[in-house]
Parts: structure tokens; sequence; C-alpha cells
């Protein structure tokens, strides 16, 4: 082999070998510098998890307690109908005052099981709503604990203490019911019906609640969202507010679906994203049922037309927002429910 | 003109007190390589070099008010030794959901990564076929308008551009007046499919060229004028076929210029690309070809006088010969994603010169491509 040719094979390798290592520590630096960020991004994504599965367990809970009020009209209205029941054979002993001692005293000893195994009840039903309000309490409390981690979340925070004090107000709502439902026990069968019905409208308030603890969470979830998204790392594209009305008609529809004229959808971004946003509208079945690709700019406001003559499914729907940007390529899907 | 423009922009962009916020990206390309031979590929030779194709370049892009923005980038590239240029001064308004309208200094949408033709990390090869892409007018000064919608599950683009370009090419200096473009580009998933015409008024100026024409000129002004590029039309047409599931993907382009009335021949330029991603790595294959050696200008040197037609045909075809082109390139990259803005790569290149086989050689590089 050539002299030439060897000095340059040997230029070449010490070359490489050089370029490695200033690269090799050019990119530790990098790697270095690169970590601290990234670590704080690793742990806002962790929160953000822990919020969503914080929120997706919240949801259950209130999913749960829906079912335990059920549960519980269910057994409020089997106890009115046996305290009907009960009084109807309180007025026919109280009518028959010739017959045998043996069968009132019979006839009392059913009662009084009945009476007691309706307290019997009464009292779990009652455990049962307690425990439910101490779980919804203790994830409320559990919410608060992961907002106060951010000086931004002092509004949430505010809102859920408001939440258990209301909530306390729902306890002490029931333990008064308790009391009452404990006295009205001891007197005569009549007085049951009144309390049974006191009772009722009780549960209808807590469903009440919880159907308003329901709307809460998800305004929750929304601000946690909006808060995750607004302490992303500045260089980084944010959808850091994203809104969708739907907009209803009147028309008769099917039941499961929606009479639907638009839905309009708010996307506001932490700065104008560069070129254009694609965004595509799925249906709770997953068929895209709109896209739209619009000059990105900061806050986008576009209005996905419906045809009102097909009516829409009622159910989750999605947005995907797409912008191929080479400094900040972004894909993200955000949901909302469609009701009537 | 360009200055005060540039100035504007920046003034508009940073006075303003509501939208103050300037955004700053930037990319960096390092890229060394040297060929097997004594010849020069992309003025890469048997001595390495990191300079020829390595850049560094950053971007700033503010808000004006809620419709404009203002874009400036600025690029320092090694084959320039490194001396910092406004490559983009440019701004844009948002004219309504779907048409934006943009003046300044930008890039051209000529290719499928004329956007991001710069930034090394966009793509999987390290360079951009330079059968393709190498071009004297990626940049352009005027106005542009672009425009974007769906038709049906059909993602469409239409863009038009007007203004001029000055750019030095082949040791010279070349000049677009008038100069026009329209593109079309349609997507659906993963195909993407688009065209691109464009004309101009092409002045072309080089010491050696003007001097051969002058001589010309003395004796056949009508044939001198004929091989001048002096305000000659010039036309871009352009074609490209990208599909990408993600998992694999093949992409091809085809571009032809031509400047009828002159010495140059017709460039026909195209490249096929095909590639999978593995995980973080994507091995790919790239073919380009290069065709552009057409001997022009004989119908109308068969009009000069005989006595002077032998002279002439030596100018004629010292001229083609100078600008000559016709050579494959055969091309095989790996690529690896260290993280989410840096990128290793390295290829090996076959160069295969259809006119000069002496001058084929293999051409071996390696980048580390980075975005922030």
């Amino acid at each position: 082999m050539d002299k030439p040719l060897k000095r340059s094979l040997v230029y070449v390798v010490v070359m490489v070998a050089v370029l490695l290592v200033v690269a090799g520590y050019f990119f530790m630096k990098m790697d270095a510098s690169l970590d601290a960020g990234q670590q704080y991004v690793s742990e806002l994504e962790q929160k953000r998890t822990a919020l969503v599965a914080q929120s997706d367990r919240l949801k259950r809970n209130v999913s749960q307690f829906e079912q335990r009020v059920s549960e519980l009209e269910g057994a409020i209205a089997r106890r009115q109908s046996i305290l009907a029941d009960l009084q109807g054979q309180s007025e026919s002993a109280g009518q028959d005052t010739t017959c045998d001692v043996s069968p009132n005293q019979a006839a009392d000893d059913g009662l009084q099981q009945q009476l007691d195994s309706t307290r019997a009840e009464s009292q779990r039903c009652s455990t049962a709503l307690s425990k439910t309000e101490e779980e919804t309490e203790r994830l409320a409390r559990e919410i608060r604990r992961l907002k106060e981690t951010d000086a931004a979340l002092q509004t949430a925070t505010q809102d859920l203490s408001d939440l258990r004090q209301e909530l306390a107000q729902v306890k002490q709502q029931n333990a008064r019911l308790l009391q009452a439902r404990r006295a009205q026990s001891d007197t005569a069968a009549p007085t049951d019906t009144a309390s049974s019905a006191q009772l009722t409208a009780q549960l209808r308030e807590a469903t009440q609640e919880v159907t308003r603890l329901k709307a809460r969470v998800t305004q929750l979830q929304a601000d946690n969202d909006e808060l995750n998204a607004a302490t992303q790392t500045s260089g980084s594209l944010a959808l850091i507010e994203f809104q969708a009305t739907p907009r209803l008609c009147d028309a008769e529809v099917p039941a499961g679906r929606v009479c639907l004229t638009s839905i309009d959808i708010t996307a506001t971004f932490n700065f104008s994203p560069n070129g254009f946003v694609a965004m595509t509208v799925v249906d709770p079945n997953g068929d895209v049922i709109g896209r739209e690709s619009i000059a990105g700019r900061a806050v986008n406001q576009i209005a996905f037309e419906v045809d009102e003559a097909t009516s829409m499914l009622a159910g989750e729907y999605a947005v995907e927002f797409r912008i191929n940007d080479v400094f900040n390529r972004f894909r993200q899907t955000q949901r909302f429910m469609v009701s009537r | 003109m360009k200055q005060a423009l540039i100035a504007s922009a920046l003034t508009l962009c940073c006075t303003s007190p509501v939208y103050a916020d300037i955004r700053i990206n930037g990319f960096a390309n390092f890229i060394g390589g040297m060929t097997s031979s004594d010849e020069t590929v992309y003025g890469y030779d048997d001595s390495i070099s990191f300079s020829e194709e390595s850049l560094f370049a950053l971007q700033a892009s503010g808000d004006i008010n809620d419709q404009m923005s203002a874009t400036v980038q600025i690029l320092a590239r090694g084959e320039d030794d490194y001396e910092v240029e406004f490559e983009w001064a440019y701004l844009s308004y948002r004219v309504s959901n779907n048409v934006t309208a943009t003046a300044g200094r930008f890039r051209l949408p000529l290719f499928r990564y004329s956007d991001s033709l710069d930034v090394g990390y966009s793509y999987h090869w390290i360079a951009a076929p330079r059968n393709v892409y190498d071009i004297p007018f990626n940049n352009m000064d005027g106005f542009r308008l672009d425009y974007s919608d769906f038709v049906g599950d059909w993602e469409i683009k239409l863009g038009a551009a007007l203004g001029t370009f000055d750019n030095e090419v082949f040791n010279g200096n070349v000049e677009g007046d008038n100069t026009y473009m329209l593109s079309a580009e349609v997507g659906y998933e993963w195909l993407n499919l688009r065209g691109v015409y464009g004309a101009t008024k092409a002045t072309f100026n080089q010491q050696l060229v003007d001097a051969t024409i002058s001589q010309v000129a003395m004796v056949a002004p009508e044939f001198a004028d004929f091989l001048a590029i002096n305000e000659d039309s010039g036309k871009f047409i352009g074609i490209g076929l990208d599909i990408d599931h993600f998992t694999w993907f093949i992409k091809a382009e085809y571009t032809e210029v031509e400047i009828e009335r002159s010495y140059t021949p017709t460039d026909n330029a195209w490249y096929v690309s095909a590639g999978l991603r593995l995980g973080k790595w994507t091995p790919s294959v790239t073919y380009e070809d290069f065709e552009g050696d057409e001997q022009k200008g004989l119908d109308e040197l068969s009009a000069q006088p005989e006595a002077l037609q032998p002279a002439l045909l030596g100018a004629l075809q010292g001229l083609n010969a100078a600008f000559a082109q016709n050579y494959t390139v055969a091309t095989a990259t790996l690529r690896y994603d260290y993280d989410a803005n840096i990128a290793f790569k390295v290829d090996i290149s076959r160069y295969d010169d259809d006119l000069n086989d002496a001058q084929d050689a293999t051409l071996a590089r390696f980048a580390i491509n980075y975005v922030f």
C-alpha cells in the first residue's frame, strides 16, 4: 500500500476517533443540561397521569355513589310498601276488638319484627351513604392535595373546600335524618310514612348533589388539563384551553341520538403555531364527521356544521389537532360530550 | 429594501407592548465526509471535511397581533466560512381561516421538504437529494399566498408566489425577475401528491461566459443573443409522491428546469427513496438521476453563415460542456434518533458520472442533526 494512502487512512482513523471523543463530550454536556428540563417535564407528566387516574377514580366513585343512591331509593320504596302494609294491618287490628288475643299477639310480633327489620335496613343504608360520602370527601381531599403542588391551583382548592363544606352539610342533614328516623321508629307506625317521604326527599337532594359534584369533578379535570398545559416547557407548543359547544336543535330524534346543528370549537395555544392546523372531528363510533384546515393562531375558533336532517349520536366526541411545523410538531386529541 | 424590510419586521415584532413574546428555535447540522479518491463530490475530496454541508441557524418568530406574525431566520453555512446570512425574513398575515399571505424573503414550496430543507433533523437523509433540491431559487423575495382546506378526506394545499431571486451559482450570478410559482398538494393519511409550476425571466452573468458571448457577438450578434441568458424565459416543473405508512416509506420527486433560448441544457432530475422505521433506527436507500447534457443551439447555429459555423460551434460546445452534467447517485443511509431532538446519521454514496468515468467516486459522510 502506498505511503500517502496509509497516511490518509491513519489520518482518517485518528480524526474519526477525535471526533467521537468530541461528540461524546458534547452530548454528555448536552445530556446534563437537558436532564433537568426533562426531569421537570417527566414530573409534570407523572402528575398529569396521576390526576387523570384520580379523575377516573372519582368518576367511578361518583358512579358507585349514584348506584348506591339508586339502591337506597329502592330500599325506601320497599320500606314504604312495608310500612303501608303495617299501617293497614294496625288499622285492621284496632277495628277488630272481638278477635282472639293470640292472633293479635302474633300480628304484633310480626309488626315488631318488620319494624326492627326496617330500622336495621335504614341503618345499613345510612351507613352506606355515610361511607360513600366519606369516600367522596377523601377523594376530594386527594384532589386538593395534588392541586396544592401548584400555586395556580388555589382557586380550584377553594372550590374543593366549598365542596367539602357542602358535603359536611349533606352529612349533617343525613345525621339529622337518622336521628329523626330513630325517633320516629319508636313511635307508632303511621308516622313512618312521613319519615320515609322525608328520607326520599333527602335522597333526592343527595342525588342532585351527586350530579353537581360530578359536574364539578369534570370542571376540575378541565382545570387540571389547562394547568398542566400551561406549565409545559416554554419551547413546546401546547393547547392550553379547549372548549367545544354543541349547538342543539329541537327536532325529534330517536333515543341515543341528538339533533345537532353545529359544534363550535375554541382552541387556544400557548403561542401561534406556524402553518396550518388540521382538525378532525370523530363521533362516538369513531367515524370522521368533519375536517378543517385553518391558518394557525393563538386563539382558533371554528364551527363544524352538521346536516340538521341527520341526527347525530349522543356520547363522547373527539377532536384531533395536527400541526406539521418542523420545530413544533403537534398531535393531540381532545374529547367532549354531546347529549340532550 | 431587504434590510429595511427586515428592520421593520423586527421593529414591529419587538416593540408591541401586548405581543412581545418572541419564540426562538434553532437547528444545526454538523456533517463530515470524504471521498474514496481524488475526485470531488459535493465539495468533498479525499481529505475529511466538516465545512461543506455543516450549518447552524436560529429562527425567531413573534406575533405582531392576532392576525400577523414576523419570522426571521439567520443561518451560517460552513461552505461560506460560517458567515451569517438572513435566510428568511418575512411577515405573515392570516387573511382568513384558510388563507395566509406572506411578504418578504421566504422559502418557495417547490419540493416536499422545502420548508425544512436546511433542517437535517426533519428528514432521513444527511442532505436532501442534491440533484433535485440544489437549485438557485429556493428562496425568493416577494409575496406568497397559501390556501389549505379539506375536500372530503383529502387535505388540499394550494400556493402561489410572485417575486424575484438573486443568487450565486457556478461562480456567477443568476437573477430571476417576474418570477411566479403555483403549487398544489393533496394528502390523504399516508399518501401525499404534489405538483409545482414556476416561471421566471432569468439573467445569468459569469465572467468567462460573458467574455465568450461578447466575442461571439462581434461576429454573430443574433447567435450571441440566443446564447446569452438575459431576461430569458425559464420554467420549473416539479411533481412529487410520498407514501408514508410510518413503519415504511417511499418518496419520489421529479423536476425539470429549462431556459429555452440559451446554451444551458434542460435539466431533468429525479430520485426515489425508500426506508424503514425500526424504533430509533431508520435505514434507507436512495437513487438519484440527473440528466443535463442536452446539446442546444444547433438549429440556431445552422442559420449562421457557413464560414462562421466552425468557430461558433466551438464556442457553443465549450459553453455546453461547461454546464453539462449527467450522473447517478446511489446512497445507503442509516439514521439513529438519539433523542427527541438529536439524530445521528451515516451514509455512503456511489457517484457515477456518465460523462466522465474518471470522476466516479464513493462518498462517506456522517452527521449530527440538532433542533430546538
